[in-house]
């Protein structure tokens, strides 16, 4: 692992097992995350994308996740090798996260300033006094836009975009290293997507934090990731910088379909091309390439074999015919 | 708060008067007059025309209603018992001390039974503590009090002859009823207090606390148990209010003086003063305690307090 590496994760897989079925919902991801850096991981609903960033928090549901391969390097150190005890110090201090629905996420009932600044009181290592505390959550609270005298207020009195400044300010008050920003928009309104979106942005290039961006819309990868993930069915199909995912020449099959699905202000289509079919059941194991079903240039070998990893100058493409294969323009 | 309060008092006004008329209709649609209750059927007609005519039973049923409520809230007189000849309020207060000292008993006994291994068996889910709980709540929540009273009866009483089988003059005999009492109820209070517990842990702000490096101690007593205690508080307080009508099953199994049996005594007697001073009592105590439940929530979540402060109008 190199020094201008944060985050490792090599070869990751995770699944849920009750009593009735086996769900495979990540399979040997590999990623890496350099220091200031945004990694970007795309896909649709039930990717596997949540799993995995609960995964490095180590927040999965004991009774039921299963890690059962890989290692997530975190500065050197395996985080799955950890103790529950080493992990409450970094959890909230070194890696935080923001999570999807600001609605949700807060606990109704405690007060915003209660609940922002607990992460300070939690990782107390300045040996701030009780009136620091106060006056560094007052401080983050006016960096993510909410005036300090609201601080004794409760969520309820929160809209939904402040709710997730709110939200914003928890993680980051600890001046984390590295941040795990789960669908951070996608519960707000498009106007307030913007200005939340842009907060992050602007807050981590500040502190030179790192940080995981989980979503679903390309747009969102295109504004703020420096590499991106391609997630599909628990696997990352692409993989590489922003430029080859956006402008490269190779593309997963999958991929094309993502950019065929959004509209496009320039060509003149009538309609938009969305990828036939649903995801692979994921409690099914599977042989050949998991995306074959839906794939329109699938041939027997896909699948039948599993489709080794291209790559080509750190761009990595999950299929059997990356690299021979050259983009449809779509209409 | 206070004009939320105000208001709430003042509505016990109508909720009063309405039990008090239902209570009043119901007794005297029951056959048989007071007069031949008391005297017996070998007494003469005369002798019990008289005596119904002494308790104004001979009246219309609205003049004897309204003479009733009049009574209360001019001269403060809840009438005189047909049977004991003695004024309803005397034997009201001498039964409720008993009534209430039994109630607060098993209430604490089972909210800090019930409430604390709900939370133990809801943080070790599938473990085998809260399988032996939860087997153990549902035992306690399945045997009928009764029985439950006459086993501890013939256990502590007879066999080992530790505890007085009756009476209530001292703590000793409170024992058993509320051991009777308030096992009963933890069991329920177990499983809701469990349930309640395993809903909340499983809301996405619990994550966030986790997220956030809160160890577990912190995650289930700071954030979870608040959220969690709401419906638990419900039915505490609703059972609380309806063991103030007296615990008739361990009252008269350990043969206790209580407002249960007062009032069941009462009723077998027609003795109609005695069944409305006692209901009306109870009513206005148990709506004293569902007030008191309510401002309870409002100190728990504060989204309830701000709808009791907007005079019951939620801002979401």
């Amino acid at each position: 692992m190199s020094d201008n590496e944060i985050l490792k994760v090599k070869d990751l897989s995770i699944l849920y097992k009750t009593d009735l079925e086996t769900v495979y919902a990540v399979n040997h991801v590999s990623f890496t995350l350099n220091k200031g850096q945004t990694l970007g991981l795309v896909g649709e609903t039930g990717a596997g994308k949540t799993t995995t960033a609960l995964g490095i928090m180590s927040l999965l549901p004991k009774r039921t996740a299963r890690v059962t391969s890989g290692e997530i390097l975190f500065e050197g150190q395996d985080l799955l090798k950890m103790s529950e005890k080493e992990l409450l110090g970094i959890r909230g201090q070194k890696i935080s996260m923001i999570f999807q629905d600001p609605m949700t996420a807060l606990n109704p009932v405690l007060t915003v300033g209660d609940q922002i600044g607990e992460t300070v009181r939690l990782h107390n290592t300045k040996n701030l006094s009780r009136e620091e505390i106060e006056k560094k959550v007052e401080d983050t609270l006016e960096l993510v836009g909410i005036p300090k005298e609201r601080k004794n207020e409760y969520p309820y009195q929160f809209s939904g975009g402040m709710r997730q400044r709110v939200v914003i300010a928890m993680a980051l008050i600890c001046d984390p290293r590295m941040l795990i920003a789960d669908e951070p928009t996608t519960a707000l309104d498009v106007t307030i997507q913007a200005q939340v979106l842009s907060m992050i942005c602007d807050l981590q290039r500040k502190y030179g934090t790192s940080m995981i961006m989980i979503t679903h819309d390309l747009g969102v990868v295109a504004e703020t990731c420096d590499t991106v993930g391609v997630v599909y069915a628990g696997e990352i199909v692409e993989y590489g910088q922003l430029a080859d995912i956006f402008a490269g020449e190779d593309h997963h099959p999958y991929t094309e379909g993502l950019f065929g699905s959004i509209p496009n202000l320039k060509t003149k289509a009538r309609r938009l091309q969305p990828i036939e079919g649903l995801m692979p059941d994921p409690t099914v194991p599977v042989e050949g390439c998991r995306f074959a079903p839906r794939c329109k240039y699938a041939t027997d070998q896909c699948r039948s074999k599993k489709p080794p990893l291209w790559e080509k100058d750190g761009h990595q493409i999950r299929c059997h015919f990356a690299g021979i294969r050259k983009e449809a323009k779509h209409e | 708060m206070a004009k939320y309060i105000i208001k709430r008092l003042l509505y016990m006004i109508p909720v009063l008067l309405g039990v008090a008329f239902l209570v009043f209709t119901i007794l005297s649609l029951t056959p048989g007059d007071p007069g031949s209750i008391i005297l017996g059927i070998t007494a003469r007609p005369e002798d019990i025309a008289a005596l119904n005519e002494k308790f104004g039973y001979n009246k219309p049923f609205l003049i004897r209603f309204f003479t009733y409520i009049g009574n209360i809230i001019f001269h403060h007189d809840l009438g005189i018992s047909y049977q004991t000849r003695q004024p309803v309020i005397d034997s009201i207060l001498a039964r409720f001390p008993n009534t209430l000292f039994l109630a607060v008993l098993s209430m604490c006994v089972s909210a800090l039974l019930g409430v604390t291994l709900g939370i133990v068996s809801a943080v070790k889910q599938y473990q085998a503590i809260d399988r032996v709980l939860v087997v153990t709540a549902l035992i306690f929540a399945s045997i009928p009090g009764f029985w439950l009273g006459l086993m501890l009866l013939l256990l502590f009483s007879l066999k080992l002859g530790w505890l007085p089988s009756f009476g209530s003059g001292s703590l000793k005999n409170f024992i058993l009823p509320t051991v009777t009492v308030s096992l009963t109820s933890a069991a329920g209070l177990l499983r809701l207090t469990r349930a309640s517990m395993l809903e909340t842990v499983r809301q996405e702000y619990i994550r966030t606390a986790r997220a956030k490096g809160a160890p577990e101690k912190l995650v289930i007593y700071k954030h979870a148990l608040r959220n969690a205690l709401i419906p638990v508080v419900t039915t505490m307080g609703t059972s609380f209010g309806a063991s103030l009508g007296g615990a008739i099953i361990a009252e008269t199994v350990f043969a206790m003086p209580g407002m249960g049996t007062l009032l069941t005594t009462a009723i077998r007697q027609k003795d109609i003063p005695m069944v409305m001073g006692a209901t009306l009592f109870l009513a206005f105590l148990f709506s004293l305690v569902i007030l008191l439940v309510d401002i309870l929530y409002a100190f728990i979540d504060p989204r309830i307090k701000a709808k009791y402060q907007n005079g019951g109008r939620s801002r979401e």
